[in-house]
């Protein structure tokens, strides 16, 4: 615990004293209470009722089985990408970088959905094209979708990671007689660890979280996520929605604390302010041709979801009828007062939440303090929350005095500040790991104070962190459904709100279309912010 | 004592908004589609001069009245439209609603049955259980074989249909349930209702999470075959132009469609208005129009293609058997499909 040891109490600091106040503040009121109000709105005897049925115990069991399956395929998938994308020189690098990223923007149940139109019984491709008629629904299906649904969050996390390696460090390595796979297992990969294992964990408590995917192509294997959504959506019974959605907590914390224990038996900073990257030397030809054709296969994948929705938006019947149309894109202009509030809201709260998560990585991996560990796991807790637990939690706590925030703008914008604050906590610390608490003493040592470091030391360093996290929350604030489904109300509805709707009046061709616009407008903004901050229109440069 | 003054005058003047504004309104969550609902709001308003303001539109009852639950301290809405009548029945035993009974049932002459036996919801639409199959594939998989299409409960235990039927899960929604209690009613005791299930089971693709999931998936030719309830089904049908084809079996499950009012509503007056307004022809014509649900008001006009309620064969309906053995049957059904 090299960073521990050497790092600075707050106490002497006024200025950050005040920023740890707030923190902790918002953590206790955003986090911990909705969450202890969900927990505690069930009656124990309700906790009983519920768990005693069998049907949850194997939805328990399946949830476990698909996070395993679908967490170890969406890091590898993840790591090959970021690894391609960093360190080779494979041909088309910036494309398939641009396609990593893509499945983030899909609302939920739009991945499964696509692959049901191209791979079901009567898929496009399956039935359409080679006139076999596989069946879809189950866990392999599910398998699939949440692989490419969820590895873009393992790519972006190791990437970070993988770029601030020191080609030096690599280069050392070679020059010591390491070469090839010797030289990748024993250097490269070792230094992408808490990548690695940050992502792994980021990945496996989403997928625990998730309900789109299994949902619409989970058949008759139902996981804990969607049996707590079920019962009240089915049944309108929120107490055992709560009792299912508090069984998740579980597995997610052990994740949580095996992440952190294997990450911080070393150190692992590479960025130790001595400057200069040499030019990596070219790949081996079968490697290259190798990941290739891996990250063609799988970028054709993430393209088939696009296609998909993309001509369901400019079809008459999705499915069945492919006669063009345009009257579906009527609904995009009757539906933009929710689009607006979608990009709003999302943007307010991808800001706020990066700001918020940022400092706490900070004051977390750089100060020591009383409730440190209390503020690292609050920050971690709702990665671990399936998004209809959180929502619960807000719509009890704020919609009545002393907080009553119901139908403004302000509960779903803390609710997605909070919802997402994982996010950019992570990949705070992930980054913050990478750079050597040195910087920060050698300034320290020149009369610096904390708040100074942090703003003209810290800060340049953790940029590309704080740009990527802004994205994906901002992607996640705009596309999530599961939150706001317990908040909007007229006055604050957002566009996944009416999809939703649409989707269950089977609109699916104006679904489609809204969710189109979504993903352009969400693609615009974030274009558009880039341009603000003064750096390159590279929409994908996270 | 200038402040005292000052005081006063803006906590009359807030009541005075308070009542003069607010008590000409309502506040409706509607687990309805969303132009039924805009629509009812507006012929409200011009019929009584109160404004009607859907507050929250879902289709989804159950998350609707959760919505309810967790706002129950301090109640958001005056009145919860649509839905079948389980769901409020649930609501008012968990003690969410306030009780009323409307005139209108007793002046219009409305069928008493359709009403909560313990006052609390009000019935004021009707809703029966399809059978749905893929146009296409039936063609060109069952037919051949010289098979009939599906007309009745009965035809889905046929062979042919092995792994071509979309049935739902009672486990994971209130409406999927009535359909499990429509065979027992149907077949006249639980132990023929759940020896249907079980053959049927041998048929069944997949047990759908939502009662209507087999439109989406019969529509996409995931199967060949399945039920839901008939007026969404049309609906969608005519909405999207479906390749389906649907057909109302004798001796189907219905469901009543319901509206009450919430505990603490803040408009007490105008919720009763409103739900009175939910009985009258104007509302049960734009209910029809837009949902496809049968009015529970003789004579209401339904659009076309939509069979007139007393065509439909129902089987006969135990409303109170239907609410006490929710449990029971949603065990036996597990038992029986291992789901």
């Amino acid at each position: 615990m090299t960073v521990a040891s050497r790092a600075h109490g707050v106490a002497r600091e006024p200025g950050l004293l005040l920023v740890l106040a707030f923190i902790l503040a918002c953590l206790f009121l955003f986090v911990l209470a909705p969450t202890c109000a969900t927990l505690l709105f069930p009656a124990p005897r309700d906790y009983a009722a519920v768990l005693s049925g069998p049907r949850y115990l194997r939805a328990a069991l399946n949830s476990l089985f698909i996070t395993v399956l679908s967490t170890a395929t969406a890091t590898l998938f993840g790591f090959l990408f970021a690894y391609t994308v960093t360190r080779t020189n494979v041909p088309g690098r910036r494309f398939f970088r641009i396609l990593a990223i893509l499945p983030l923007f899909s609302p939920p149940f739009m991945v499964a959905f696509s692959y049901m139109m191209m791979f079901g019984k009567n898929g496009l491709l399956t039935y359409g094209l080679l006139g076999i008629r596989p069946n879809i629904f189950g866990w392999h299906g599910l398998w699939l979708s949440q692989t490419i649904s969820f590895f873009p969050v393992a790519a972006m996390v190791v990437e970070g990671v993988l770029r601030s390696i020191s080609p030096n460090v690599e280069n050392a390595g070679r020059n010591l007689g390491a070469t090839g796979f010797r030289l990748f297992r024993t250097v490269t990969l070792p230094l992408a660890r808490p990548g690695i294992a940050g992502a792994a964990l980021l990945v496996s408590i989403q997928v625990l979280a998730d309900f789109g995917n299994p949902i619409m192509i989970g058949g008759n294997f139902s996981v804990l996520a969607t049996e707590a959504w079920l019962r009240v959506e089915g049944w309108g019974d929120v107490k055992g929605a709560a009792v299912l959605s508090s069984l998740l907590l579980l597995p997610s914390l052990v994740l949580f604390a095996a992440q952190r224990v294997w990450v911080s038996r070393r150190t692992y900073a590479t960025l130790t302010g001595r400057a200069g990257a040499a030019d990596l030397p070219p790949t081996g030809p079968l490697v290259r041709v190798l990941l290739f054709s891996f990250c063609a296969l799988t970028s054709l994948l993430v393209l088939i979801v696009y296609a998909a929705l993309i001509i369901g938006a400019f079809v008459k019947g999705w499915g069945f009828d492919w006669t063009p149309t345009l009257r579906n894109l009527s609904e995009v202009v009757s539906r933009s007062p929710e689009l607006l509030r979608s990009l709003v809201y999302a943007a307010a709260a991808g800001l706020a939440g990066t700001v918020i998560a940022m400092s706490a990585a900070y004051i977390v991996s750089r100060k020591e303090f009383v409730l440190k560990r209390l503020v690292d796991v609050t920050a971690m807790l709702p990665a671990a929350l399936p998004g209809i637990f959180f929502g619960i939690g807000y719509a009890i706590v704020f919609t009545r005095p002393p907080f009553d925030l119901y139908g403004s703008a302000a509960i779903i914008v803390l609710s997605l500040v909070f919802w997402n604050i994982s996010v950019g906590y992570q990949s705070g610390l992930a980054a913050l790991s990478q750079i050597s608490p040195s910087f920060g003493e050698a300034a320290s040592n020149l009369g610096a104070r904390s708040m100074r470091i942090f703003r003209e030391i810290e800060i340049p360093l953790i940029r590309g962190a704080f740009f990527s996290s802004f994205t994906v929350s901002f992607i996640r604030a705009a596309t999530t459904l599961s939150v706001v489904v317990f908040l909007a109300t007229s006055s604050n509805s957002v566009a996944t709100f009416s999809i939703m709707n649409l989707v269950n009046d089977g609109f699916y061709g104006k679904a489609a279309a809204l969710t189109t616009a979504l993903l352009l407008a969400s693609f615009a903004l974030l274009g558009t912010a880039r341009l603000a901050a003064g750096r390159p229109v590279e929409l994908f440069k996270v | 004592m200038k402040r005292t003054v000052l005081a006063l005058a803006l906590l009359l003047f807030a009541f005075g908004r308070l009542f003069a504004d607010d008590a000409k309104k309502v506040i409706v969550y509607a687990a309805l589609d969303e132009k039924t609902a805009n629509e009812l709001a507006a012929a409200f308003q011009k019929e009584t001069g109160y404004s009607a303001e859907i507050a929250l539109q879902i289709e989804q009852a159950g998350t609707v009245a959760g919505r309810i639950k967790t706002e129950a301290p301090n109640a958001r809405a005056d009145v919860v439209i649509g839905g079948n009548s389980n769901f409020h029945t649930d609501l008012a035993a968990g003690g969410y609603l306030e009780k009323y009974t409307s005139p209108v049932v007793k002046s219009a002459a409305i069928d008493p049955r359709f009403m909560d036996p313990d006052g609390y919801w009000t019935g004021w639409y009707l809703g029966a259980l399809c059978i749905l199959y893929n146009e296409k594939r039936y063609n060109e998989e069952i037919k051949p074989k010289g098979i009939q299409p599906p007309a009745t409960w009965d035809d889905l235990l046929n062979p042919a249909y092995k792994g071509q039927v979309i049935a739902s899960n009672p486990a994971t929604t209130g409406g999927a349930y009535l359909m499990v209690a429509a065979q027992v009613f149907r077949l006249g005791s639980e132990k023929a209702g759940f020896d249907y299930v079980r053959k049927l089971h041998a048929n069944v693709a997949q047990y759908t999470k939502g009662a209507n999931g087999s439109i989406l998936l019969v529509s996409q030719g995931e199967a060949i075959v399945g039920f839901a309830w008939g007026h969404d089904t049309l609906k969608q049908k005519a909405q999207g132009n479906l390749p389906i084809v649907v057909v109302f079996p004798r001796d189907t499950g219905f469901e009543i469609g319901a509206a009450s009012i919430i505990k603490n509503a803040p408009h007490l007056e105008a919720a009763r208005k409103f739900i009175d307004f939910l009985l009258s022809p104007a509302a049960g014509k734009i209910n029809s129009a837009n949902g496809y649900r049968y009015s529970v008001r003789k004579g209401v006009e339904t659009p076309a293609g939509v069979p007139p309620f007393e065509s439909i064969k129902l089987a006969p309906w135990d409303l109170k058997a239907a609410a006490a053995n929710v449990e029971n049957w949603k065990k036996q059904w597990s038992e029986i499909t291992g789901q």
